[in-house]
């Protein structure tokens, strides 16, 4: 029994140590949730260099409003604008409940494009044979079919994301036959650049150098890994190499946006619609500050093979085009019409 | 439930053992193997997953085979799951899941004592130390791995007939550190999500310049028959790194189990 009591003796003399092992916990004040917050984004954040922002100056305008007087709400307000200097949908903060506030930088204009596009307008008035995408979530909207009494098909998938990256294979070998196809963008939240360079690989032409990609890995702005080379090639087992027309709006975002770099590689390829939101990098993992709030943002820097950065500018399209929120309630979806006109003009394809 | 069933099978293989042994005849007993199962409690701080301090509780459990050779030197395998929980005091929308894994490969040489009560053995072993901290799924994510030589020393006392007091010791002097790149988060783990094995082996061949890490326990072991011990065991572990941001480990785990010997 003795000898029992000196196991739990020693099980029990690190109870209770947490200070002298880990030292004391970040004090949660306004003071030194702004440092925190502040400090991690100079320190991490990877697209200074690329936007050409100076996160300095937004030190120098904020740190004087924070004191330890600053209430929860005053202090939210500042950190939402501190973000939303940067203009990245890739960057957020959120606060747990009771609060439950949500803030993403650079979607402010999110909901006025989101009411000018209507998946169930197009599903409607243009689409027939509609089948689900197979290996896609079947509560998402991931469908194909074929525009009503065209040679054309249509292919609208609301995510890069999948549990099959072969799945386009699937799809081409149900509505490849047809002259043209519409592969729709719009909406698009993006997902997995892997599964985007598995659906170009569907309609390449050939090899292409499309970008490189740097993850931050020093204290200075300008401190980045090596850069990785990405290619797009031919994938799969079916290929569709006809016409093709992407259709993008301003919320067409990050890994749409990385299938957008290898498809406008294609010759075949034209794109119709709005810019895209401009956002290319991988998101950090979730951060945490003492007063419980979380937050995420930028880490890396996609450049093109010339070294230059689309982020924050987006892919500009072919054809710009885009519908009013009139169109929709009219039951007319300018951008696909455009689409179908262009394929017409250019290709004789209807 | 997973505790319940766990000390459920535990108890089960003692009695079996215990009721094999009356009909078993008396001999030498070179083999052992061990199951221990009981709490782990420890604190966290890693400044890759976050700037806040966690405490850790949960589950342990340790499995081992033992072989004992000539001279009295002694070759084990071992293998230490805990499946804990982190929180801290910032909010419970902070929790985390946190896995731990040991796994030692070691050798122990008996040393010459001139003393009936005392033993002393010291060796090394091959250890991978593997430290996993998961929130919201994968919306955070942390690891820290230590795949190492040890430098091993055990002293035990022979309390009596049946009761032993043994302490054992280990110091990782070399090994590869594995940890998350500088933000945490790059191409190469996204690109290896379905297969993280090689995440884990990713980093430097490096040396107490670039660590602390050390183990030590505690245990008692009661001789209930000839071919079975009841083992009651502290254990505490502390791995520490700068590389490549502050990370701090402390882990207490108190286990309770048997031996079987044949």
């Amino acid at each position: 029994m003795k000898n029992i009591l000196i196991i739990l003796f020693f099980s029990s003399l690190f109870y209770g140590c947490e200070k002298a092992f880990l030292g004391e916990d970040e004090p949660n004040d306004p003071i030194n949730n702004f440092e925190l917050f502040w400090n991690d984004f100079d320190q991490h954040y990877g697209l200074f260099q690329a936007r050409g922002w100076n996160w300095d100056s937004i030190y120098t305008v904020y740190s004087p409003q924070v004191t330890d007087q600053t209430t929860d709400g005053e202090l939210w307000d500042i950190f939402t604008d501190m973000i939303g200097y940067l203009d990245d949908s890739h960057t957020f903060v959120v606060s747990p409940p009771p609060s439950e506030r949500f803030f993403a930088s650079g979607s402010e204009n999110d909901s006025i494009v989101d009411a000018e596009f209507s998946f169930d307008l197009v599903k409607s008035n243009y689409l027939e044979n509609i089948k689900d995408i197979p290996y896609t979530d079947q509560d998402s909207d991931f469908i194909y079919g074929t525009i009503k009494n065209k040679d054309i098909g249509y292919i609208f998938i609301e995510a890069i994301e999948t549990s099959n990256n072969d799945y386009m294979d699937d799809v081409l070998k149900d509505i490849g036959n047809h002259k043209g196809m519409i592969l729709d963008l719009r909406n698009n939240s993006g997902g997995d650049d892997q599964t985007a360079d598995a659906i170009a690989g569907r309609f390449a032409d050939g090899d292409h150098f499309i970008y490189t990609v740097q993850e931050r890995n020093g204290p200075n702005h300008t401190d980045f890994a090596e850069k990785k080379m990405y290619y797009t090639s031919k994938q799969g087992t079916e290929h569709f190499s006809k016409p093709l027309i992407v259709l993008t709006d301003q919320i067409t975002v990050s890994a749409a946006e990385v299938l957008l770099l290898h498809l406008k590689s294609f010759n075949q390829v034209t794109q119709i619609g709005d810019v895209t939101s401009g956002d290319f990098s991988d998101i950090s993992m979730r951060k945490f500050l003492p007063n419980g709030w979380q937050y995420q943002f930028s880490i890396m820097q996609f450049l093109l093979p010339d070294g230059s950065s689309l982020d924050g500018v987006g892919h500009v399209p072919d054809v710009v085009v885009r519908n009013t929120v009139a169109d929709i309630q009219a039951g007319e979806d300018k951008v696909l019409e455009k689409a179908l006109e262009y394929l017409w003009d250019e290709y004789g394809i209807e | 439930m997973k505790q319940i069933t766990l000390i459920a099978l535990l108890c089960a293989w003692v009695c079996i053992a215990v009721a094999q042994e009356e009909n078993k005849q008396q001999a030498t007993k070179k083999n052992a193997l061990r199951v221990q199962v009981g709490l782990q409690q420890g604190y966290f701080k890693d400044l890759n997953f976050s700037p806040l301090n966690y405490s850790s509780i949960g589950l342990a459990v340790k499995l081992g085979y033992e072989r004992e050779l000539k001279n009295n030197d002694r070759l084990f395998f071992t293998i230490n799951p805990q499946l804990g929980r982190l929180r801290s005091e910032a909010s419970k929308y902070t929790t985390s899941d946190h896995y731990t894994i040991n796994l030692e490969l070691g050798y122990l040489a008996d040393l010459p004592i001139k003393s009936s009560k005392i033993e002393a053995m010291v060796g090394g072993q091959l250890h991978s130390y593997l430290d996993l901290t998961f929130y919201g799924g994968t919306n955070a994510v942390s690891f820290f791995g230590l795949h190492s030589v040890d430098l091993l020393g055990q002293i035990s006392w022979n309390i009596s007939e049946k009761q032993i007091l043994e302490s054992n010791f280990s110091l990782p002097v070399f090994g590869l550190l594995s940890r998350p790149p500088y933000t945490g988060w790059d191409k190469y783990i996204v690109e290896h999500a379905n297969n993280p094995v090689p995440v884990f082996f990713r980093g430097d061949w490096t040396s107490l310049n670039d660590y602390l890490a050390f183990a030590w326990n505690v245990q008692y072991q009661y001789e209930l028959a000839p071919t079975v011990d009841l083992i009651a065991e502290y254990q505490f572990s502390y791995h520490r790194t700068k590389q490549i941001k502050t990370a701090i480990l402390p882990s207490n785990q108190i286990t309770f189990g048997t031996r079987l010997k044949f």
